[in-house]
């Protein structure tokens, strides 16, 4: 296989060239993956359950209260 | 001076204000959202029951996300074959390669994000992508500044191979051990 040296070296040109664009690629894309979660809007039912178990907290607390004498 | 308990503010009323972070967080480490969200509720629940462990004062999202990953894989152990890899060798590499102006797909990068195990994710998306310091995601993650900067380091590599650069090697850790091989076999006479 004669072209497969100078294929290598290439490939080992490109890699010194563009190491440092792909590292940055790679961190580019993982604030990228992170984000969009983030942009996407919270499930109501979240903030549902946080008032749930506020109220629930309160009824216990009434509740405490109500029992002392 | 600060009061070390302010009996009038309750850390929970503030848990509604770190939803969005620590759902990002969950759809990031399970790259599912019904996993995800089921995930949040749990964690939600867990945070409110025991909030007084929560040390006032410091990082309610870096607790919640804590509470978040430490369920996960509390579940994961349960139901999940036992992986002895995690570092996710066993997964098949993909095929994936850059265009030739060097730009990686988003899509081709989250599908060799999904094959990465969890442990090479959460570390990624914690240092790297959500802004978290070395320390504290040792912190949330139970181990050493150290391991994680090491954990980094090879879920990167993995990445890097998945994505199919076989620059993966050599780009993270100084040897180029792919583009060696081929130089090597190269060298060696036809025959």
């Amino acid at each position: 296989m004669p072209n497969q040296g100078s294929k290598a070296e290439m490939a080992k040109a490109e890699v010194e060239g563009q190491s440092d664009q792909i590292k940055a690629q790679i961190e580019e894309n993982l604030k990228r993956v992170y984000q969009s979660a983030l942009v996407e809007e919270v499930p109501d039912r979240f903030k549902q359950l946080l008032d749930q178990l506020k109220v629930a907290e309160a009824q216990k607390k009434v509740a405490a209260k109500e029992g002392q004498p | 001076m600060i009061p070390e308990k302010n009996v009038d503010t309750d850390p929970r009323d503030q848990i509604v204000e770190h939803l969005r972070p620590l759902r990002a967080f969950a759809i990031s480490l399970t790259r599912n959202v019904s996993t995800a969200d089921d995930l949040v509720q749990e964690t939600i629940l867990k945070a409110w029951g025991s909030i007084d462990k929560f040390q006032r004062g410091s990082n309610l999202q870096a607790w919640l996300f804590t509470i978040l990953r430490n369920t996960y894989y509390s579940s994961l152990r349960k139901t999940r074959r036992e992986v002895a890899d995690p570092d996710g060798a066993h997964a098949a590499t993909l095929s994936v390669k850059p265009d030739h102006d060097g730009r990686m797909a988003f899509t081709d990068f989250l599908r060799a994000f999904d094959e990465l195990s969890d442990e090479h994710r959460e570390v990624l998306i914690l240092v790297g992508a959500s802004g978290f310091s070395t320390e504290e995601a040792a912190e949330m993650m139970g181990v050493a500044a150290g391991t994680v900067k090491s954990r980094a380091s090879r879920a990167r590599k993995r990445l890097a191979q998945l994505l199919g650069l076989a620059e993966g090697e050599g780009m993270f850790s100084g040897i180029d051990a792919v583009t060696d091989a081929v130089l090597s076999r190269a060298s060696v006479p036809a025959g």
